[in-house]
């Protein structure tokens, strides 16, 4: 009888435990994730994996944070690249980005709500780099 | 669920069209950008659907009710169906709230508004309700957290076109990402500090000391909420909007 309840109590406390770390798992939102790490195919949408790096010189740093009621939930990516500002502008443009330019040599540029997604691409000038952050918002 | 490393630099004017990343700023305290975002690909999520329902007059109600007699108001106008939801669209079965509403044909523009603002606040408030019971097994510190509410209204209003979010922010004068991380040090995180007002809860103490200077970017600021994201009262249900049965 006592072997049953702590066997019961066993399984109970089991079945507990993998619920748990199931949910805390669905809503972790990790950040600068390598792409060789186990976090990068577990968890970071496929979305953002399918963006086109354009010839990066740093290891790209992915990220997801789910959404959240109002919050439309986005994925992103940051590395540096060696590719000139002016022909990434020239680049972004042509496949359809609206880009603006603000202080310091920084563009911002938006893509058009497509398939429940939109993309949006910041360009920072570094000393002998360009900084890349390409977000991905919709339901993720 | 916003993290420290959410924060952004709000002194930089190419950061206000971002559409993600978090800010604290002297009039309304912290703002996520996330949450300004009122645009959304599900017709019945996102404040801008919201208002589109609304102006474009829903759905007809016997399309959700199954009814000989179609609702009237006491007025005798009839209404439109109407949905509005915000959940956690990325987890199996987007848990979440959502409201079913009848709204009376043929408002003026002012009490379109009112009833959307009213359906907006019911909604938000019970999705935060929700979070806060996920927050009690340790899921999420996200219900009610300072920024939510807050940010929730800022894109009310820019959902509905009263101001951009360029526009919006500027009102609200973003400080520094240092200053921000500063804030959050001294204060917590924001999901720790909770807010269930739909008006900011502002930082007890915006300065630091540098080796040189004593730097404050609020000093000179009224640290009010701008009267733009007050301009509008909810409306009791009843009158121009009833529950779906």
């Amino acid at each position: 009888m006592i072997k049953k309840f702590m066997l019961f109590i066993g399984i109970t406390a089991l079945f507990s435990a993998c619920l748990f770390s199931f949910l805390f798992y669905l809503f972790w939102n990790p950040s600068d994730v390598r792409p060789d790490t186990i976090t990068f195919y577990l968890k970071i949408p496929e979305v953002i994996k399918k963006v086109e790096l354009f010839n990066p010189i740093t290891s790209p740093l992915y990220g997801v944070s789910s959404s959240d009621g109002e919050k439309v939930g986005s994925t992103d990516v940051y590395y540096e690249s060696k590719a000139p500002l002016s022909d990434l502008v020239v680049e972004l443009t042509e496949n359809g980005a609206k880009c603006e330019e603000f202080e310091n040599r920084i563009f911002v540029c938006d893509f058009a709500w497509a398939d429940g997604y939109m993309r949006q691409t910041t360009l920072t000038t570094k000393e002998s780099s360009v900084g890349i952050q390409e977000t991905i918002i919709g339901d993720m | 669920m916003s993290k420290r490393t959410d924060i952004i630099d709000g002194t930089m004017t190419s950061n206000w069209s971002k559409k993600s990343g978090l800010i604290y700023t002297c009039n309304a305290g912290w703002i996520d950008l996330g949450h300004l975002n009122p645009h959304n690909a599900r017709p019945e999520i996102g404040a801008g659907n919201l208002w589109k329902n609304i102006i474009q007059g829903g759905k007809p109600v016997a399309s959700y009710q199954d009814k000989e007699k179609d609702f009237t108001f006491r007025d005798g106008s009839t209404g439109f169906a109407l949905v509005y939801r915000q959940d956690h669209a990325g987890y199996p079965f987007k848990p979440g709230r959502e409201g079913k509403y009848i709204v009376k044909k043929n408002l003026n523009i002012l009490q379109k508004k009112r009833v959307a603002l009213s359906i907006f606040m019911e909604v938000s408030t019970l999705f935060e309700e929700f979070q806060k019971m996920l927050g009690s097994i340790r899921l999420t510190d996200s219900g009610f957290s300072q920024e939510d509410l807050v940010s929730n209204l800022i894109g009310f209003y820019i959902g509905i076109g009263d101001v951009t979010q360029v526009a919006a922010l500027k009102a609200c004068k973003p400080v520094s990402d240092r200053t921000a991380r500063k804030i959050w040090d001294s204060e917590g995180a924001v999901g720790e500090n909770k807010n269930k007002a739909w008006s900011p809860k502002y930082a007890s103490n915006t300065g630091y000391d540098t080796k040189y200077q004593c730097v404050d970017e609020c000093g000179s600021s009224p640290r009010t909420f701008p009267r733009i994201f007050q301009s509008i009262q909810p409306i009791a249900k009843g009158e121009c909007h009833v529950d779906m049965q």
